[in-house]
This record gives C-alpha cells, sequence and structure tokens, in this order.
C-alpha cells in the first residue's frame, strides 16, 4: 500500500475540527455540575449513619465504577427508551446530546463522589470537635470549618476528575453526536478515509492542548487556595 | 455557693470497657479544678463528657443551672450547654483554614452573632493579651506549637465561657514551650473563671490548682486541696502515682 500519510496538512484541519468545539464544552459543562450534585448526594448518604442510603450509595458507586463508559452509553441509549416505552413514555424525540449528558453524568459521578469521601474523611476530626466546643451547629462546622478544607484536599483530585470526564465526552461520537471526535469522523468520511490519520492526530492535538490547560488550571486553583496556610518550611 | 458545673453518676462505656463508673463532680465558680492521674485512667473521657464530645451513657451534666440528661437530650440542649462552655484541646485543633484572627473571631461572629469590626476589635485585644498581636494574620501551620496553643486559649476566652475545659494543654508541646502556655493559663486562672485542667503537669497544679481530683481506673480516688492531695495523700494510689511522677527513676527501680 502506497504511504500517503501527509503531515504538513495536520494543522489545516484543527480549525475545522475546533468548530464541534462548543457542543464538547456544553457537554462537559453540563455533565460536570450533574455529577458534582449527583457525587455529593451520594457522598452525604455514603458516610451518613443511615443504614439503607449508605448501602444504596455503596451499590451505586461500585456499580458505576465497575462498568466501561462506552458499554454505559449503548446500554442507556439502546435500552432506556425501550425501557420508557413499554411503561408508555416515549423518548424518540429526546437528543443524543441529553444521552451523554445523563450517561457521562452517572459513570463521572461515582468518581467524584469517591473523591468528596476521601476528602471528607481527610479533614482531622479535631476540626469538627473545635468547631462544636466553640458552640456552632452541625451545618455551621461544615459550611465554615470542614468543607472548606475539604475542598482544599479535593483540588487535586478534582482537576483529574474533569480531564477524565472530558476526554470522555470523546465517547459521544459512538452515538452519532457531533463533538470534536464526532467532527474528526465526519470530516474523515467525507474523504473516505484517505486523510483520516491526519484528521485523528489534530483532533488528538486538541484534546492534548486542553488538557494541559485543564491541568494548569487545577494547579493554579489549589496554589491561590491553598495560599498559607501549608507550612511556611517544607 | 452557687455549683458553676455539676457531674452526677457519669457513666460510659466504649464497647465492652466500662470506663467511667459512676463519677460524681460539683464545682464551685471560680474553682480551678485539676485533674490528675495515671495514663488510661480516662480523665480526658471525663472532661469530654461535660461538654458531650463524648455522650455519656447514663448520668448528668448541669453547667451553670442548665441541666442535661445523658441518656435523653436533644440535639439543640447539646448546643446551648456547648456554649456555656469552651475548650482548650491537647493538639491546639485550630482551624486550619483560617488565619490566627479568624480562629479568635469565628465562635464571636457565627455563634454570638457579633458584628465583624466589633468581633474583630475583641479578637485583636484577646491575641494581645496572649502575647500575639505579631500574629493575627498567620495561619496556624505557620506558628510555634506554643503560639498555636495560646491562640487557643484566646479562641475559648474570647466566648466568655462558664467554664473552660483544658484537655491536656502542654502535653504535646516541646518542652521549651511548655512555660509560656502554662504561664497564659496561670493568667487566665486569676481572673476568677472556672476552670478544669486535665494535665501532667504537677507543678503547675500545686501553683493554680484551687482543687485536685486524683483519677484512676475510670473513678475519683480522692480529691482536696493541693497541699493536702499533693502533701499528704491519704490514699495508696495516690501515693504511688505522686512517686512515679516526681521520682521516676526510683519507681523504675522498685
Amino acid at each position: 500500500m502506497e504511504n500517503t500519510f501527509k503531515p504538513e496538512t495536520i494543522p489545516g484541519y484543527i480549525p475545522n475540527v475546533l468548530r464541534a468545539f462548543p457542543v464538547t464544552m456544553e457537554i462537559l459543562l453540563i455533565s460536570l455540575l450533574i455529577s458534582l450534585a449527583l457525587g455529593a448526594l451520594v457522598t452525604a448518604a455514603g458516610i451518613g449513619k443511615r443504614k439503607w442510603p449508605k448501602a444504596i450509595a455503596n451499590g451505586y458507586i461500585a456499580f458505576m465504577r465497575g462498568i466501561p463508559t462506552l458499554v454505559l452509553i449503548f446500554l442507556i441509549y439502546l435500552g432506556l427508551p425501550q425501557l420508557a416505552q413499554s411503561v408508555g413514555v416515549d423518548l424518540t424525540g429526546v437528543s443524543k446530546t441529553v444521552f451523554i449528558v445523563a450517561c457521562l453524568s452517572l459513570s463521572s459521578s461515582a468518581n467524584m463522589a469517591e473523591m468528596m469521601r476521601a476528602s471528607y474523611l481527610a479533614v482531622d476530626k479535631g476540626q469538627r470537635e473545635a468547631a462544636y466546643s466553640v458552640g456552632m451547629k452541625e451545618f455551621t462546622a461544615f459550611r465554615r470549618i470542614i468543607f472548606p478544607q475539604a475542598f482544599g484536599i479535593a483540588i487535586p483530585a478534582l482537576g483529574n476528575n474533569v480531564i477524565m470526564l472530558f476526554k470522555d465526552t470523546s465517547l459521544a461520537f459512538a452515538i452519532g453526536v457531533i463533538d470534536l471526535m464526532g467532527k474528526a469522523r465526519a470530516i474523515s468520511s467525507a474523504s473516505y478515509g484517505a486523510n483520516r490519520l491526519e484528521v485523528y492526530i489534530a483532533t488528538g492535538i486538541i484534546f492534548w492542548a486542553a488538557c494541559i490547560i485543564l491541568e494548569y488550571c487545577s494547579k493554579f486553583t489549589e496554589k491561590i487556595y491553598t495560599k498559607g496556610r501549608k507550612k511556611a518550611t517544607s | 455557693m452557687a455549683n458553676m458545673v455539676e457531674l452526677n453518676n457519669i457513666h460510659k462505656s466504649f464497647g465492652k470497657n466500662h470506663i467511667l463508673k459512676g463519677v460524681n463532680l460539683n464545682i464551685e465558680k471560680g474553682d480551678v479544678v485539676v485533674i490528675l492521674g495515671p495514663s488510661g485512667s480516662d480523665k480526658t473521657t471525663l472532661l469530654r463528657t461535660v461538654n458531650f464530645l463524648d455522650s455519656a451513657d447514663d448520668g448528668s451534666v448541669t453547667v451553670n443551672g442548665f441541666s442535661l440528661d445523658c441518656k435523653k437530650h436533644s440535639k439543640t440542649q447539646v448546643i446551648e450547654l456547648r456554649r456555656k462552655t469552651a475548650m482548650v484541646f491537647q493538639n491546639y485543633n485550630l482551624f486550619q483554614n483560617k488565619t490566627i484572627l479568624e480562629n479568635v473571631m469565628e465562635g464571636l461572629v457565627t455563634v454570638k452573632k457579633i458584628a465583624k469590626a466589633d468581633a474583630e476589635k475583641m479578637s485583636r485585644d484577646i491575641l494581645a493579651k496572649v502575647g500575639l498581636s505579631e500574629r493575627c494574620d498567620f495561619y496556624p501551620s505557620q506558628l510555634s506549637g506554643g503560639q498555636q496553643q495560646r491562640a487557643g486559649i484566646a479562641r475559648a476566652l474570647i466566648l466568655d465561657p462558664d467554664v473552660i475545659l483544658f484537655d491536656e494543654p502542654t502535653s504535646a508541646l516541646d518542652p521549651e514551650l511548655v512555660g509560656e502556655v502554662l504561664n497564659t493559663i496561670k493568667t487566665v486562672a486569676q481572673t476568677g473563671i472556672t476552670m478544669i485542667v486535665v494535665t501532667h503537669e504537677i507543678s503547675f497544679a500545686r501553683e493554680v490548682a484551687s482543687r485536685i481530683i486524683f483519677m484512676e481506673g475510670g473513678s475519683i480516688v480522692e480529691e482536696g486541696k493541693p497541699s493536702e492531695i499533693l502533701v499528704n495523700p491519704k490514699e495508696p494510689r495516690t501515693q504511688r502515682f505522686l512517686k512515679r511522677i516526681t521520682d521516676p527513676q526510683a519507681a523504675g527501680e522498685e
């Protein structure tokens, strides 16, 4: 087979693929917000004292962490409309983006929950006792003392989760959403795959650059947020 | 004189371990009570039952006329009781996410609902008294243990509590920093505030305590004035403890 790889054409594909960037960002931001909310809910149930919510939360995390996101996407995209139909609800009008957002939110929420639980438990219990000793209510102690410290601890893991979620948005192409990856596939199909390697390299560069920026943001936030709180020495 | 703190028949178990076995204790207003005893005699647990950081299984706690049944109480009642007390911790437990000034202000602003400007002024005054004027804007992790503990004392004092609970306030400190903290506590004691202090500092107890309580195995063995307990203890267990602590080598050779 003749070698048709033309590296010099790669930069030219970047603006083209980038036209789908808003779609990817929309999926990322909405999924991020929902997964944080859902993760917080699961964490609250998981660290609470009540037995049933705790069992449900643990089961949920175990299930969501064990199932590959792509499998989840197919299960929900193909299975949910049928299930809904059997109880008389028509989901055929729901956009594919909604399905992707739902799947990514679910799968990411388990990671978010684990991150929140670990950060919450990492706050020294003496901090809560001190808050109680000055007469604070449970919620005040959480809001003023525990949460701000847990948040500082969570920033690196949160940054990591956002990057993972961002990369997972590329799975949206699997059900035909035109995100970055979907756009790349469309461009490649239009020329019957002749330029596909160049297009995918261009897409890879976009993801890579965006991840570098996200990582930098995470480090910067951590630095600003925990400024002065760490020991001056060491 | 009315009792400031009353502990009535306090029982506490952790699992199968019955550790506080019906402790009764009455503390008058202005008393400085020092609790001594060997490690594991659950002095700290007893102290923590006063503000319900450890909730006793049976008995009752009364602080300045506000009485709480250890078996049956609501969260709101526990908070009300805690607001009559303040605590100084072994590991300082300053709020790590707040500066020293914010640490002291926190209780005033969130619990006593005092306006921020006033709270800040009061906090700066009290931090000056414990010698930390220069450190107001530092975070706890930037201070020495002694400075942190003095800030902890300021945080407790500013709440104007009916009783301050000191849980081994110098045990986590480097030896050369113990003095500054004990001096601060002595100054506080002279203001006439009611204090309960769990400590191993015998000379401090002798100087500051109006009453000494000797605990062992979850009950009070002996109590009285420092001159009685430290000089002429009646109970053999108290005698053994004091001998061990004042002359560790001789005790080791026995």
